[in-house]
């Protein structure tokens, strides 16, 4: 009955004049409900509002005409206390979430004009409608008092997410004139040039509304860019940042994944992962699910850098690789280059996983707790001191002990016990507005035992530190300092007397400093200087137990330092045709015995927009890697040792050359690519048969240094946007190794080519996801590959009191093709953003058609008599999962 | 004892994952592959060396052993000296070549060559090693009672070989479940008393180790080979019902020849689990000399073999659960058919049935004729060297 008399009031009393001309509309006292209304009635916008209904109804006065509307609206429902959010043509009023008006920390530009800079903030969400955008305010760079020299400004700031004041990593900013683009860096720093008069700048990034901001530009300037997420979708809907990845740099073969993305795809028991993910794209291979590793087009296992914020990564898996050691609740997106890798990077020649933590929240404390199957996780963050210093932390452990309990009685395994856990710290503190700090910390632990016998355990440990100086409006420094360490050790004491643990070290301490600098509007550089010191303890045999006749034994620890230069120079030859050249400078050098390697390596690429939705992208690099992973084993395996280049053992080399086309098509709403990549390896390590490489003193007596080559075609027709989303991705590919070299006798294959155990020929992959409603999603996975490589025996013979088996040439043979659909259902109950928490379930089907997917196959003589071939297939069977997060 | 990890490892997932699965499956592509020489015997000093030949065989092929006879097997010395090998054929076992190796010296190298369709095969040249004497064979219950382990423990010299391969032959005697009086005749069609002992209580059974069993210890302190497992026998098994005897083989062995084993033992029995090591491909220490592309399989060692026997009663084991001897008589013969036809004796020993025992007021029992016939599970080759009287 209030509401009613209240609308009666405001018709009493408003005061209300519209022209052609002038729609001057103004409303005095009048509460939500009325200026509903209002809106709907003289407005082509829909509002929507929740009141708090303990609360005393509202009531806020506010005039407007069609050139202000949006402006002094917001102003005036923030005067109560609510925020104004629009999209669609709707207009939402809620409470709680603070549209940031006002502006934030001044930042000034280091040039004599540093008075003229101009800082906004920004918190509507343009639609992408002309005419809102006109409506919005045009922000001045620069002074209009003083005439600056040239044709273009620089602009400057900071991109950030309203919500949590966050800054944006990898967002899109760019110049509709000219059509040049930048991505904003870790900090959520962008550098942009553009023209001096009226201009309109564009942000864009994945779950972010399309921020669209006008600019009267007189001279250089800052203008920091609140944008604003997605607030219907908790589940991350994919929007079209992801569509332009493509064109954001000359480089080909990156593919970029938000963690929202990732915990959208169904995986093995639920955990989403940001490892598991990657084999969904094109390009990216393992030799069976459930293993640790992953190849990219065509390279080993130990070719790919693993970087989680400034630290490197050995074995980022938990249960032997049934997971990724990554808590997702942390994690902020995923980064893998396949194929260009930027100068900064160096160290191994196939790829680079780029692994970034979120920042933290830096409003208010928040987080999340969760639960499914096999893991518990909780994580939190938030500020310390408020807009200077945040932090978060992650935590996962598992409590799958009662799994093990499930084993048959007589495996004699009951007596085993699993456990793991991992936990990530990050602390950001902001100095200045030209400084600050950042603390970063990453800790995981596995361990089992099989019985009461056996037991096994491995560890990462990473801690680093970065200082980033904006040295000047042209210039920016990151630098940083950390430690990585990853071992492992088994303790066998089964056998008193030869009980025995052995284990493995490595500890590696980086420093880096790494330079940005804009030279002009063409070039910008990128240069700096990497050091590594690797220490490794290759093994250790001691006994275990006063019992024990075990001698201890070890292999000679092996100490390097790898220290590299790099310089790379982003050119923009023309608004289409964009070069970015890259050389990197590595040295080497063992200890105890002292062998030095050195070379050159150089990155190239560059990309051509033939027309708008057209582009073209090639590049070349090469690569040098001074460790080697030594494994013997299909997968890569829990124990595999690390091993620096020595005076035998030379640095692995590579070089790759690709290509690639990006078409937009069906109104950009599509996107298809297509990649051809030719790769070459040298001085990769392979082995001879039956080697064994722990504790192996003369493992350049069992190593056999093999040359490998590799080529491939990756199409992908992705669709970013809209209900459907998703992609189709098909790969043909082909990894061949050979030893090299020209010997007398071959050890193995008499020097021919051969299938390396990941060469998987034809591979299709297919990821969707419908969302019925804003609480209802839908994924999909499918996931088609040739069977790998294997050797098998070809003959039977009777030897030792048994039947053997003679093995044929290797990898002569593959196992049956791979395939697998997954199924996923998402739930999110609660989208009222005042709720104090919100919760997502869920519920899922990894292998819905329980195809028995080969791993392995092997062959037993049955009693000694019979040969049977038998198949292993790790997840014969369809496994459904259940996953409950709750967010506060 | 890594690879032994691991292979817990993918028997953590099998319970892990309950969903883990070994399924049979064969690959077509692998039909009618080139048979390939497969040469095995030691040259044993101070005994004789018996060396077998035979072919291998593609794995859908008939389940045969195609030994060779056609051949001729002799050992060389370094010094050219040759010792020529007989071609021995007895019924009941393989054909092998038998050459008398007693007057080998131990400080010399010899190598074994053999002559095959015109093919002429070495292995390298090898000297001899020692085998130290075997200390002890030993046996352990495990915690439920289940199975018993043996084990043997040597010491050797510090200075030789730390390599070890071992073989066993067993031997064990076994008895009837019941012992009888009676028997039907089939001839007569009567039950009939035993006139003299049929000799079917007692019987023996012999065998040989299937498996690889090496060791090493070149990682230890001292030349020690402490309780190396040599085999498991279930609580159920005939060996320990009654009498068993091992007789342990120990030979010294090169690294080479350790290395050799231990990948054919891999092969054999550590693949295809997640992280097994991928399986591989030998080559052994012997040669084709008339063609180098022609393969052969097998590797040859050098040496004294040691041995040592030993007896163990079940008494002394006491784990041993026999297997089940159900009484019949006229009621459970019944057929579950309308109405009862009751079966004659006929029937009942044509249908593997025995006389346990007749009373002059119960009927007739019977049992399966391996409860009072041993010699269905057995044999009467009672070896020599047996410790007891029985027959």
């Amino acid at each position: 009955m209030r509401k009613l008399f209240i609308v009666v009031v405001f018709w009493g009393i408003a005061n209300i004049s519209f022209s052609q001309t002038d729609n001057r509309i103004v409303l005095t006292n009048i509460g939500l409900d009325s200026l509903k209304k209002v809106v709907e009635h003289h407005t082509d916008f829909k509002l929507f509002y929740v009141e708090d209904v303990n609360e005393t109804p509202r009531i806020l006065s506010v005039s407007w005409n069609q050139s202000n509307f949006f402006a002094n609206l917001c102003n005036a429902i923030e005067g109560i206390g609510y925020s104004l959010s629009h999209r669609d043509g709707i207009l939402y009023v809620l409470k709680g979430i603070g549209i940031m008006t006002h502006l934030p920390d001044q930042y000034f530009s280091s040039t004599e004009k540093a008075q003229d800079s101009i800082v906004y903030s920004l918190a509507l969400s343009s639609s992408k409608s002309q005419e809102i955008g006109s409506v919005n305010k045009v922000y001045t760079i620069g002074d209009p008092l003083t005439v600056f020299s040239g044709t273009r400004a620089r602009l400057s700031g900071y991109i950030k997410n309203q919500s949590n004041g966050e800054p944006i990593v990898g967002a899109i900013v760019s110049v509709a004139e000219t059509g040049a683009n930048v991505v904003t860096d870790i900090s959520g720093f962008y550098r942009i040039s553009v023209p001096l008069g009226r201009t309109g700048v564009k942000v864009k990034e994945l779950g972010f509304v399309e921020t669209n901001v006008l600019l009267e530009v007189f001279g250089d300037g800052v203008l920091d860019i609140v944008i604003k997420e997605i607030v219907y979708s908790l589940s991350g809907v994919v929007v079209s940042a992801e569509a332009s990845e493509h064109k954001r740099s000359t480089y080909l073969g990156i593919e970029k994944l938000q963690i929202s993305r990732i915990k959208k795809i169904p995986v093995v028991f639920g955990e989403a992962d940001v490892l598991k993910v990657m084999l969904t794209l094109p390009g990216v291979k393992t030799v069976g699910e459930a293993s640790g590793g992953f190849n990219v087009r065509g390279g080993a296992t130990d070719q790919n850098l693993i970087i989680f914020n400034e630290g490197t990564l050995y074995n980022p898996t938990h249960l032997f690789g049934l997971f990724s050691a990554f808590n997702p609740d942390v994690v902020s997106d995923i980064e893998l280059y396949k194929s260009t890798i930027p100068a900064k990077y160096g160290g191994r020649i196939s790829s680079v996983l780029e692994v970034k933590s979120r920042y933290g929240n830096s409003n208010k404390i928040t987080g999340s707790a969760g639960i499914g199957l096999l893991t518990g996780k909780l994580h939190l963050e938030g500020p310390i001191i408020k807009d200077r210093t945040n932090f978060i932390v992650g935590a996962r452990t598992t409590y799958s002990n009662w799994i093990l309990g499930l084993i048959p009685q007589n495996s004699g395994y009951r007596d085993g016990a699993a456990n793991f856990y991992d936990v990530s710290a990050g602390l950001n503190h902001k100095v200045n507005s030209s400084n600050s700090f950042h603390l970063y910390a990453y800790y995981s632990s596995d361990r089992f035992s099989f019985s009461r016998d056996t037991t096994y355990s491995y560890d990462n440990l990473n801690i680093a530190t970065k200082w980033r100086s904006v040295l000047s409006s042209r210039h920016i420094m990151n630098l940083s300092a950390g430690y990585d360490r990853y071992k492992h050790q088994i303790v066998e004491t089964a056998n008193p007397l030869n009980a025995f643990s052995m284990g493995f070290g490595l500890e590696q301490y980086f420093a880096k400093v790494n330079f940005d600098l804009i030279v002009n509007d063409k070039h910008s550089l990128n240069y700096g200087i990497n050091g590594v010191f690797f220490d490794i303890s290759p093994g250790t045999y001691s006994p275990n137990g006063e019992e024990s006749i075990v001698s201890y034994d070890s292999v000679d620890k092996e100490q390097g330092l790898e220290l590299a230069m790099f310089i790379s120079d982003k050119w923009e030859v023309s608004d289409r045709f964009k070069v970015d050249m890259g050389i990197r400078y590595g040295l080497f050098s063992t200890m105890k015995p002292a062998k030095f390697y050195q070379g050159p390596e150089f990155r190239l690429s560059a990309s051509y927009l033939i027309e708008d939705m057209l582009m073209i992208k090639g590049g070349i690099n090469t690569m040098r890697q001074n460790i080697h992973m030594l494994s013997n084993t299909a997968s890569v395996s829990p124990i595999d040792i690390w091993k620096l280049s020595d005076s035998n053992i030379a640095p692995q080399t590579g070089w790759q050359a690709a290509l690639g086309l990006y078409r937009n098509i069906f109104k950009n709403k599509w996107e298809l690519s297509v990649e051809g990549y030719y790769k070459a390896l040298n001085h990769y390590l392979d082995y001879k048969s039956g080697a064994i490489l722990n504790m192996n003193k003369h493992i350049e007596e069992d190593a056999v240094e093999t040359e490998g080559k590799a080529y491939g075609l990756e199409l992908m027709l992705k669709k970013s946007m809209g209900k459907l989303n998703g992609w189709l991705a098909y790969t043909y590919s082909k990894t061949m190794l050979r030893e090299s070299g020209i010997k007398e006798s071959y050890e193995i294959n008499e020097g021919r080519w051969y299938p390396a155990v990941y060469d998987k020929p034809h591979d299709v992959k297919l990821i969707l996801n419908y969302k019925f409603t804003q609480r209802y999603s839908f994924s999909t996975n499918l996931d088609f590959s040739s069977g790998r490589p294997v050797t098998i025996p070809i003959s039977v013979y009777y030897y030792g009191g048994g039947y053997r088996l003679e093995y044929s040439n290797r990898n002569q043979y593959r196992i049956p093709d791979y395939f697998r659909l997954d199924l996923a259902f998402n739930i999110e109950p609660s989208h009222n953003l005042t709720l104090l928490t919100h919760s997502i379930i869920t519920f899922g089907v990894y292998n819905v058609t329980g195809r028995k997917n080969a791993f392995s196959v092997y062959y037993q003589t049955n009693e000694g008599r019979k040969i049977q071939g038998y198949m292993l297939s790790i997840f014969g069977a369809p496994i459904p999962y259940i996953n409950y997060t709750i967010k506060f | 004892m890594i690879y032994r990890m691991l292979r817990l490892c993918s028997f953590l997932f099998l319970g892990l994952m309950l969903t883990t699965c070994i399924i049979p499956f064969t690959l077509n592509e692998l039909r009618g592959v080139e048979a390939t020489l497969v040469i095995e015997g030691d040259i044993i000093l101070q005994g004789d060396t018996k060396v077998y030949l035979s072919l291998s065989r593609s794995l859908d092929g008939e389940d045969v052993i195609c030994y060779v006879t056609d051949a001729m097997v002799w050992i060389e010395g370094e010094s050219g000296d040759q010792y020529a090998g007989l071609l021995i054929v007895e019924a009941n076992t393989p054909p092998y070549f038998i050459i008398d190796s007693k007057a080998l010296d131990v400080s010399k190298q010899y190598k074994l060559c053999i002559l095959h369709n015109g093919k002429q095969f070495e292995s390298d040249f090898l000297s001899p090693l020692k085998s130290p004497e075997i200390y002890s064979i030993d046996y352990q219950i495990n915690d439920t009672r289940t199975t018993v382990e043996f084990f043997v423990t040597s010491y050797g010299e510090e200075n030789a070989s730390r390599y070890y391969k071992w073989a066993f032959r067993e031997d064990w005697e076994i008895t009837s479940k019941y012992a009888t009086n009676f028997f039907f005749d089939p001839i007569s069609n009567r039950i009939l008393q035993y006139t003299a002992d049929p000799h079917i209580f007692y019987c023996w059974n012999q065998s040989e180790s299937t498996s690889i069993i090496i060791a090493k210890t070149d990682h230890l302190d001292n030349n020690t080979v402490y309780r190396q497992q040599l085999n498991i026998i279930n609580c159920t098994s005939d060996r320990i019902s009654h009498l068993y005897s091992m007789e342990l083989y120990q030979m010294s062995i090169s690294k080479e020849a350790y290395d050799y084993w231990s990948v054919l033992k891999k092969n054999t029995d550590e693949i295809g689990g997640i992280f097994s090591p991928q399986p591989c491909e030998m080559s052994g220490n012997i040669r084709c000399l008339s063609d180098a592309n022609t393969k052969v399989l097998g590797y040859i060692s050098a040496g004294t073999i040691t041995s040592k026997r030993v007896f163990i009663s079940e008494k002394d084991i006491g784990i041993y659960i026999s297997f089940d001897c159900p009484f019949f008589n006229e009621s459970d013969f019944n057929q579950p058919l309308e109405p009862a036809i009751p079966l004659t004796n006929r029937e009942k020993f044509d249908m593997g049935y025995a006389v346990v025992r007749v009373e002059l007021v119960d009927p007739i029992e019977w049992v399966p004729l391996s409860c009072v016939d041993c010699r269905i599970r057995g044999n009467k080759n009672k070896p020599p060297f047996w410790p007891n009287d029985h027959l």
